[in-house]
């Protein structure tokens, strides 16, 4: 079938489709993390302390910026292949590693509190 | 541009405040340098599954956690006192032990990746295998004796 006259389409660069599995694995990362600050966040409303909801409010704004740093990733990977610049991120690593560092240490102060 | 940096410095006079904090980044950036400055780029296909492998090694240690919280706040207590935070505390350093594990080996990959070495083989699945048996051991004590 003939492709629609006028559309520019966009030469296919990846053919495996690597960086789309790999926002989709950053997609799944950040819902993990969400369903880790709901059930946080549940345990600290349990308590009636409003500090105690903090962990878990902390937890779901780490979800979220854990899916921006995945889209920010994908639109990263799709700029830079095409022009063969190196697209490997350390910091995108060490701050997913950070927020679960934090994540953990939050979530072992509110069950030992 | 981090060549003429650390040229610069060391082209520094002595006792011009190499010392202290800063003598110690220059000498752990001589020791561990920094990715982007080791070998070549590699296949971006491999960078991206190094990628997703250090995602899904997160994801692992996030079920932990959550584990970890479930366990200590949604399980009905053990006639043991004290089993639920045993249980709980245990999955979360695990948690840790395999978030810190999926970092390391993640520059691990990419470093051997850069370098065009083979991979080198890790730790941390045999530490999660460890960890979770004695987890699933504890649960099952925790339960005979709760009758």
């Amino acid at each position: 079938m003939a492709e629609k006259p006028g559309r520019d389409w966009p030469p296919v660069i990846d053919s495996g489709l690597q960086a789309e599995r790999t926002r989709l694995a950053w997609s799944r990362t950040a819902l993990a993390f969400g369903a880790v600050g709901a059930l946080m966040l549940h345990s600290g409303m349990s308590t009636g302390n409003r500090l105690h909801e903090l962990p878990g409010l902390i937890a779901l704004c780490s979800a979220a910026g854990t899916y921006l740093l995945g889209v920010t990733r994908y639109h990263a990977t799709t700029r830079k292949v095409p022009r063969g610049q190196p697209m490997t991120s350390a910091g995108a690593v060490r701050t997913l590693t950070a927020l679960t560092a934090l994540t953990v240490v939050l979530a072992l102060v509110l069950i030992t509190r | 541009m981090s060549q003429s940096r650390f040229g610069d410095d060391r082209d520094a006079p002595a006792g011009s405040g190499e010392t202290g904090s800063a003598g110690l980044l220059h000498r752990m950036r001589a020791r561990w340098p920094p990715l982007s400055s080791v070998g070549q780029d590699p296949d971006y296909r491999f960078s991206l599954a190094n990628e997703r492998t250090f995602l899904a090694w997160i994801r692992t240690a996030l079920a932990l956690l959550a584990g970890g919280v479930a366990a200590v706040q949604l399980v009905p207590a053990f006639r043991f006192h004290g089993g639920r935070l045993i249980l709980g505390v245990t999955l979360v350093v695990l948690s840790i032990m395999v978030a810190a594990g999926s970092y390391s080996r993640w520059t691990a990959n990419e470093r051997a990746m850069r370098l065009g070495q083979s991979l080198q083989p890790s730790l941390v699945p045999r530490l999660l295998a460890a960890g979770l048996t004695l987890v699933a051991l504890l649960a099952l004590f925790l339960v005979i004796v709760s009758g």
